[in-house]
């Protein structure tokens, strides 16, 4: 691991008219880290991930450094060039589309070419696709359209599409929100292997308590728009103001 | 889109018939029914380039007719004024489309739903006043006429044909288009714009592209109206052609290739024949609409697709 954080995180602050959504959060990422955004609802969490994907309009106060590369403020397209990718908290594929062609979209916007008129370089695109449908476990339903598969399998074709463009950085806003339990630990499980495999920084923002202490490596703890407290899983744990606002304990 | 548009295939055993039919109709029937035809053959282009905005790109805009109009406009404007070869109008025709939707489309697709819709009604609506109000270049409300033999000069069954082979042409072009990458960025930006820039697209610059493609080729088919005709008119860039042509998409089948062309075949027989018996031929287009929204939202197209799912199905 670098010395120098991937991802860095000053001062920053958003409000939505009088609702103060982020009161200066600062937080550093190092490269490699698996991080955990938790917090009670109205925390800010969702706010932070757009702001660092460069999905608030308007823009927000502070700084974000992304490889030492001032990106504050940037359109989302420059930012997911740089090498950061994001799923959306209820997931955003395009359901009209094939799940074969939602593949296609993603490594066409990525690779570029994307306004080529000849279908060439859709040929060629064709079995990269294949193969990465294959590792989420989407092959099978390649000629179906995006709409018509279940909401796992559309998780997982989103999360597949982001992995297409090779983010450095990964932002996974509710990644398992909506899904079983069991199906909850093996979708993180799939995402887990392929961001471990490709040496991708993950800053995730998840609900389920058990996820987030099998998977993190660093959990950052958000109330009213701050960063209310930062550790290790047992750090956190054992921190009894995060009991107090979030954990539920009783003491 | 739907899985059976997805093979990126030209469709030739629909595609072959319907020209051999349009050109066999061309050469048993009178030249009155030739000049039907031709109609029904140029708004097909136009309502089919006004599709690939509502039905790929996700914009429904109130100004196509702009297009059209400039197209028109465009043709007639250097042959009257200028005193320019034909070559050159048939060329600055659709070339003036192309940089009216340049310019245009670089403003409107700054806004989404709603506003664009409103902003491209009120970019058609200053062309169509600018056609309209300058007199002693454009003619104002009496348009330019007699700058050029309508049709050519040419019999209506062979301009019938010429129009076909064009327009034929256009729309193998179309979907050539849909079918290329910048099709799929087209469809993808226009479905989810927000998931398309986070996988690095430029929504608006994608967007600007369907917007010039299809400017353009409503140009083509306002030049060769006003080929057609003889003559250009203000009306060319009003309302009522773009209504048209949003008409004709939502009866042939929004989500649907050949919707454009269903609907315009429909849209300009009814309004053809049905005008002929009937004075308020508008009413009766009023009712078609209203039962394809509320029977069949996919049009024309969708009604047909799923009946022959339900014959495969019975068949099989």
């Amino acid at each position: 691991m670098s010395e120098t954080p991937l991802l860095v995180a000053r001062n920053i602050h958003k409000t939505y008219g009088r609702f103060v959504a982020l009161a200066g959060v600062d937080m550093a990422l190092a490269r490699g880290e698996r991080r955990a955004l938790i917090g009670p609802n109205g925390a800010g969490k969702t706010t932070l991930v757009s702001v660092i994907g460069g999905q608030q309009p308007g823009g927000a106060g502070g700084t974000v450094l992304f490889d030492g590369r001032d990106i504050s403020g940037a359109t989302p397209q420059a930012i997911a060039r740089l090498g950061i990718g994001r799923t959306f908290q209820i997931s955003r594929t395009f359901r009209k589309l094939t799940v074969l062609e939602n593949m296609l979209a993603a490594l066409l916007g990525n690779g570029g070419g994307a306004f080529a008129l000849s279908a060439r370089r859709l040929r060629e695109l064709r079995a990269p696709a294949l193969a990465m449908l294959r590792e989420v476990g989407l092959a099978e339903f390649a000629r179906e359209p995006a709409e018509a598969i279940s909401h796992g399998d559309r998780k997982r074709l989103e999360f597949g599409m982001v992995l297409a463009t090779r983010p450095r950085l990964l932002l996974l806003d509710e990644p398992t929100a909506g899904m079983g339990l069991a199906e909850r630990s093996a979708l993180m499980e799939m995402m887990v292997r392929h961001i471990a495999e490709r040496d991708i920084t993950l800053l995730f923002v998840e609900h389920d308590i058990d996820i987030v202490f099998r998977f993190a490596d660093v959990i950052t703890v958000m109330a009213r728009g701050k960063v209310f407290a930062e550790g290790t899983p047992a750090e956190i744990a054992a921190d009894r103001a995060v009991q107090d606002i979030y954990l539920g304990a009783r003491h | 889109m739907r899985p059976a548009e997805s093979s990126g295939a030209v469709q030739w055993r629909l595609v072959v018939p319907a020209v051999l039919g349009a050109l066999a109709l061309l050469a048993t029937l009178g030249q009155g029914a030739a000049l039907v035809i031709t109609d029904v053959l140029i708004m097909v282009l136009f309502a089919s380039s006004l599709n690939l905005l509502t039905s790929y790109g996700g914009m429904v805009s109130f100004g196509h007719a702009a297009y059209f109009g400039l197209g028109a406009y465009g043709l007639a404007l250097p042959l009257a004024k200028l005193g320019l070869p034909l070559w050159a109008g048939l060329a600055l025709g659709p070339l003036a489309a192309a940089l009216g939707a340049l310019a245009i489309g670089a403003l409107c697709v700054r806004l989404t739903h709603i506003y664009f819709a409103m902003l491209t009604l009120a970019c058609s609506e200053i062309v169509f006043t600018i056609l309209f109000q300058a007199y002693d270049y454009t003619g104002g409300d009496t348009g330019i006429t007699k700058f050029m033999a309508p049709r050519l000069g040419l019999d209506p069954r062979l301009y019938g044909a010429l129009v076909l082979a064009i327009v034929s042409a256009c729309l193998l072009l179309l979907w050539k288009v849909v079918r290329s990458p910048i099709g799929l960025a087209i469809r993808a930006v226009g479905e989810e714009p927000h998931r398309a820039a986070a996988l690095g697209y430029s929504p608006r610059m994608v967007q600007l592209v369907a917007f010039v493609i299809a400017g353009t080729l409503a140009g083509v088919a306002g030049t060769l109206f006003a080929v057609y005709q003889g003559n250009a008119f203000p009306d060319y860039a009003g309302i009522g052609f773009t209504i048209d042509a949003l008409v004709m998409v939502v009866i042939g089948g929004l989500h649907s290739f050949a919707g454009g062309v269903y609907g315009a075949v429909i849209y300009t027989l009814l309004k053809t024949f049905v005008s002929r018996y009937v004075t308020e031929w508008e009413l009766v287009i009023g009712l078609i609409l209203l039962a394809v929204v509320l029977v069949s939202p996919a049009g024309v197209a969708g009604g047909l697709g799923r009946l022959g799912h339900a014959l495969g199905r019975r068949s099989a």
